[in-house]
């Protein structure tokens, strides 16, 4: 009888572990899932941060330094 | 903002730099939920390369935040500079006394038929293309 316990006892055990090894896979999958569902344009939203000049600035001045160049080249 | 034009088909938009910058900046709401629409496919827009040359070429943003920004450019095709463009940027230039890359940015909305999102107002007084601010 206490031989069938034990026995019994260490199947369980078994199937326990198994179960967690299962429910780890799925935890993983669903995680894994999700990094490939991130929106690019979440992953890219304000990574520069504030401190970098606005969107019509950083334009401005940046074309305006292409030009400089050009008449140096006597373009 | 209307998606479709008169002839029934989906608006294109060409989306220029500052729009770009004010996503990465500080996810300014409009310009990121347009590029969000864009995301889902609600619209179909596009950057010219001078976009992407003006991103990439800065000093100022670090390898790795570009290696993010070019993922951000796979949602939005790159128009690149034919000749076709470049003749239309040169009568641009000359009749609104634009820069280089203003004036072929201008060409490429002009030449692809498509609305240009800018919040550069120098683009305003074109009148052969028609612009989005996001406002």
């Amino acid at each position: 009888m206490a031989n069938q316990l034990s026995t019994k006892s260490v199947e369980i055990r078994q199937r326990i572990e198994k179960l967690e090894e299962e429910l780890q896979k799925i935890k993983w999958d669903i995680s894994f899932g999700k990094i490939l569902k991130e929106s690019i344009v979440d992953l890219t939203k304000g990574i520069l941060g504030s401190k970098f000049e606005k969107g019509v600035k950083y334009q401005r001045r940046i074309r305006k330094e292409w030009e400089k160049r050009m008449k140096k080249m006597g373009l | 903002m209307g998606e479709k034009n008169e002839k029934n088909g989906f608006m294109r938009y060409l989306i220029d730099t500052n729009i770009i910058v004010d996503h990465l900046r500080i996810g300014e709401e409009k310009a990121t939920n347009f590029l969000k629409k864009v995301e889902r496919g609600e619209v179909k827009a596009s950057i010219s390369v001078i976009t992407e040359y003006e991103l990439l070429v800065s000093q100022k943003i670090p390898p790795s935040q570009k290696l993010l920004i070019q993922k951000l450019f796979s949602l939005l095709p790159s128009i690149s500079i034919t000749s076709s463009i470049v003749q239309e940027a040169v009568k641009i230039a000359q009749k609104y006394q634009l820069g280089m890359a203003d004036s072929l940015i201008a060409a490429t909305a002009f030449k692809t038929k498509s609305i240009l999102v800018t919040r550069d107002k120098i683009f305003l007084r074109i009148k052969e293309i028609k612009i989005e601010t996001l406002k």
